[in-house]
């Protein structure tokens, strides 16, 4: 690129690129700041406006009132949850009740498949 | 100062993982702030950013077994808030803004003057004017300082896309506080 063929509306739609950033401007865009007050200023702008924006990650935002209360109490009705989930599974009575659920499942799925082959069976006979 | 917030973090951490009573307590007030705020940043809505703060502590809760000591537990922190405030954009229909950006960008205000300094608050305002998806790529480059591979894991797209989406959130946030108008030549 060369410096003196670089319009201001050219170089500005590079500044966003490289502002903040480590990369270094190419040659050409480094030359036209150098001489170009209004792109130097816009550069300056984006600057200090990416400066202003880091500076936002220190401002830490006030968290609503009884942030911490409600958080604390979604997280204990989550343990509480998981140690009623975890008592049932140690509970030899559970663990027979959930092997008679998934027996009676699996029986349904077995007799509901039987049928259904049955069923193609016979129309498959008719349309013979 | 940092280096004593780190010190503090990882002893609370430890505390936590050997089950101390109101060690995460204390935890959770010594971390709601930044852990509150980078939610409210990414996800621009503050009842919304309570959801993910929230549920960012239970998967913090969850996974302080799984982390590792030499890591930088703020770091740690910041990419689980991170991974819940994306969850929920996904979740709430907003996953398109994340991976692709409107094609037509909206009509800068008008121009101010150009030795005008520019405060926080006006920042921070169009900061959540700018769509989801420029807005968390700039907050994740700029606040927290993640690189564009690390932003790219995060919200599953290429380097590039991340870079592209940088040039124009820095652009768009420049339009939306400046106006474009006043440096034509």
């Amino acid at each position: 690129m060369d410096a003196r063929s670089m319009r201001c509306e050219e170089v500005r739609t590079f500044l966003p690129e490289y502002v903040g950033e480590d990369e270094v401007y190419p040659r050409s865009i480094q030359a036209h700041l150098a001489t170009c007050t209004a792109c130097a200023l816009e550069e300056s702008r984006y600057a200090g406006l990416l400066q202003t924006v880091r500076g936002l990650r220190d401002q830490d935002e006030l968290t609503p009132a009884g942030f911490a209360e409600r958080t604390l109490q979604r997280l204990e009705r989550e343990l509480a949850w998981r140690r009623r989930v975890r008592r049932l599974a140690r509970d030899p009575r559970a663990r027979v009740a959930a092997a008679g659920i998934g027996g009676v499942v699996v029986g349904a799925a077995a007799i509901a498949l039987l049928l259904r082959r049955n069923a193609r069976r016979r129309a498959a006979l008719r349309a013979a | 100062m940092a280096g004593s917030n780190r010190l503090v973090d990882a002893a609370l951490v430890a505390a936590c993982r050997r089950g101390e009573p109101g060690a995460f307590e204390e935890l959770v007030a010594r971390t709601q702030h930044r852990v509150y705020g980078l939610a409210y940043r990414l996800v621009g809505d503050r009842g919304e950013a309570e959801d993910v703060a929230q549920e960012a502590y239970l998967r913090v809760f969850r996974a302080l077994g799984s982390f590792r000591e030499e890591a930088r537990f703020e770091t740690w922190l910041h990419r689980i808030v991170t991974n819940a405030a994306m969850t929920h954009l996904k979740r709430r229909g907003r996953f398109p803004d994340l991976v692709r950006e409107p094609e037509t960008a909206p009509e800068p205000p008008p121009a101010r003057p150009a030795d005008q300094t520019v405060d926080r608050d006006e920042v921070r305002a169009a900061l959540a004017e700018l769509p989801e998806g420029l807005r968390v790529t700039l907050v994740l480059r700029e606040m927290y300082g993640l690189s564009c591979r690390e932003i790219g894991e995060e919200l599953g797209i290429s380097e590039g896309a991340v870079k592209v989406r940088l040039h124009r959130g820095r652009k768009r946030l420049r339009d939306v506080i400046h106006g474009r108008a006043q440096h034509e030549v």
